[in-house]
């Protein structure tokens, strides 16, 4: 039992330094781009959205680091930052070249039947670190924006399969719906989304969720709407949460679930 | 994308019409797994391959035979390549951390000795830069930059760019050359083309990809493969030149001649 103790010891301090002075970096892949427009739906097109998205994720986790009242210390790097198309096999290379810790794909969902609707996240398979983040962004977003959880979910997607950090694909919502444009129009909602990516990876390494202010990164904040296209007007009432999610935890049991999750992390670690 | 490929290959038929194009022909699957990602070794007998998610190091016989696991370490196909002496060099993320080995063909490991070897040009911060008359300066302006692969003549240098695709540094002129769209290049023995994949995808998966054969004296890319039924990708030279090894995206490895 003392060798047990010992060894948890020593991995626990082996593992707060890892997770707390290093910077971790994140690769933020907005989907679609260029002349790949993505689902088109309602006056929207997929490739603005997650742009938007993941500019505001990417601002959050750099105000984040510039914030050491909390949260965390992260290298947020982008696929792509403005409306250009890049290959899968880029997006995965770039990936890997910037040894990225983990690879977060932002996309919405489409399809020909305009009733189908909610939220999925995706990661390559079952258990180890992508599985984990992908449950956290999922139950995040859920808590977020309030659509119909389609689930936790597999798919042999290029850049879960192509790229060798910890992967996810997440879809906000269809594009093609009525009911969840109403999120994907709406500035608003686009940053509750980010928010829900930020509490997401920081509870995933660890981190007591912390949303920092954004008004010393006012440069580097994205625009209200994303470039092109019509978009829904915002409509505050349209359901899911009132207010910024900062203050609301995804669930009653947030502490055990966090520690959990640590123990989860240092496991796999050592894998 | 279609419109970006028509173009793309229409600017290469054009230059196929004035000189020689090479092609791969007698193509043959050599082992069907979970593979990708090819490696020729530096004899010619081997393919190192990692697997989904660039997991692990195995050693597959271009000519038959059970492959042979070197690592299953998470991410050891990220930077794994060949050395001089027949052994490979990697980088394995263990326990959150990532740590620099090598490893020998029966699959034991070391920690290689420091190194001062400055490279002709590397990336950083997704820009390149290169050392030219004793100083350093960035030669890059546009994109994000990332994956720097130095020529065997240690003169050149290939970088990618997330928008504009791949580019050749040459050390000796100073000079940067646009190679156009395409990823996972590698180099022939002589330094003298470069092998490539060109992509096209849905936004979720492949659909399609060829290999394509860059020569830098003709400053020309001419496409080795034109298959609809594979995906060819993540090409490698065999060590003479002669051959060129990839794998299909969907764990299969195959070996084909380069042919005039």
């Amino acid at each position: 039992m003392k060798t047990v103790l010992t060894r948890l010891l020593i991995l626990v301090v082996a593992l707060i330094p890892s997770l707390s002075a290093a910077q971790i970096r994140i690769v933020i892949d907005p989907g679609h781009g260029g002349t790949d427009p993505g689902g088109v739906g309602n006056g929207l097109q997929e490739k603005n959205i997650v742009l938007d998205v993941a500019n505001r994720f990417k601002a959050l986790l750099d105000a984040d680091t510039a914030n050491t009242s909390g949260g965390g210390s992260w290298v947020a790097l982008r696929t792509r930052t403005t409306d250009t198309f890049v290959s899968l096999s880029a997006r995965a290379a770039f990936s890997n070249n910037q040894d990225a810790d983990r690879f977060m794909s932002i996309h919405a969902n489409a399809f020909s039947d305009p009733s189908a609707h909610g939220t999925e996240t995706f990661a390559f398979a079952e258990g180890g670190l992508g599985a984990a983040l992908r449950n956290l962004v999922q139950s995040e977003m859920i808590a977020a924006w309030g659509l119909t959880n389609r689930g936790n979910k597999t798919a042999n997607f290029a850049v879960l399969r192509d790229t060798a950090a910890p992967a996810i694909l997440h879809e906000l919502a269809f594009i093609t719906n009525a009911t969840d444009v109403l999120k994907l129009g709406s500035a608003t909602e686009r940053q509750k989304a980010a928010v829900a990516h930020l509490r997401a990876i920081q509870r995933h390494f660890g981190i007591t969720p912390f949303v920092p202010s954004l008004l010393a990164f006012a440069d580097s904040r994205p625009s209200a709407d994303p470039a092109a296209g019509p978009e829904v007007p915002d409509d505050p009432g349209s359901g899911g949460h009132a207010g910024c999610s900062t203050s609301s935890g995804p669930s009653g049991a947030f502490t055990a679930v966090a520690l959990l999750g640590l123990a989860t992390i240092a496991r796999r670690r050592r894998r | 994308m279609r419109i970006f490929l028509f173009t793309m290959l229409c600017g290469v038929g054009t230059a196929a019409t004035t000189a020689r194009a090479d092609r791969l022909v007698d193509t043959r699957e050599v082992a069907r797994g979970s593979y990708l990602a090819v490696h020729f070794s530096p004899d010619g007998r081997d393919l190192l391959v990692t697997g989904p998610q660039l997991r692990g190091l195995q050693l597959v016989p271009v000519d038959g035979g059970a492959p042979r696991t070197l690592s299953d370490d998470a991410e050891a196909g990220v930077h794994a390549r060949w050395l001089g002496d027949g052994t490979v060099a990697y980088r394995a993320a263990r326990a959150g951390t990532r740590h620099d080995l090598i490893v020998t063909r029966t699959g034991q490991a070391r920690t290689p000795a420091a190194t001062r070897q400055r490279p002709v040009a590397f990336t950083q911060n997704e820009r390149v830069y290169a050392e030219r008359g004793g100083q350093i300066r960035e030669i890059s302006s546009g994109d994000s930059y990332f994956g720097a692969v130095v020529a065997p003549d240690g003169d050149k240098v290939v970088f990618q760019g997330l928008v504009t695709g791949l580019h050749i540094y040459t050390q000796s002129t100073g000079t940067v050359v646009s190679v156009g769209p395409g990823t996972a290049p590698a180099w022939s023995p002589d330094s003298k083309r470069l092998v490539f994949e060109v992509t096209e995808d849905d936004g979720h998966e492949l659909i399609a990809s060829d290999l394509y054969l860059y020569d830098l004296a003709a400053d020309r890319a001419t496409p080795l493969t034109a298959s609809e039924r594979v995906i060819e990708r993540r090409p490698s030279f065999s060590p003479d030149g002669a051959r060129i090894a990839f794998d299909d995206n969907i764990g299969g490895l195959y070996v084909g001649k380069v042919a005039p």
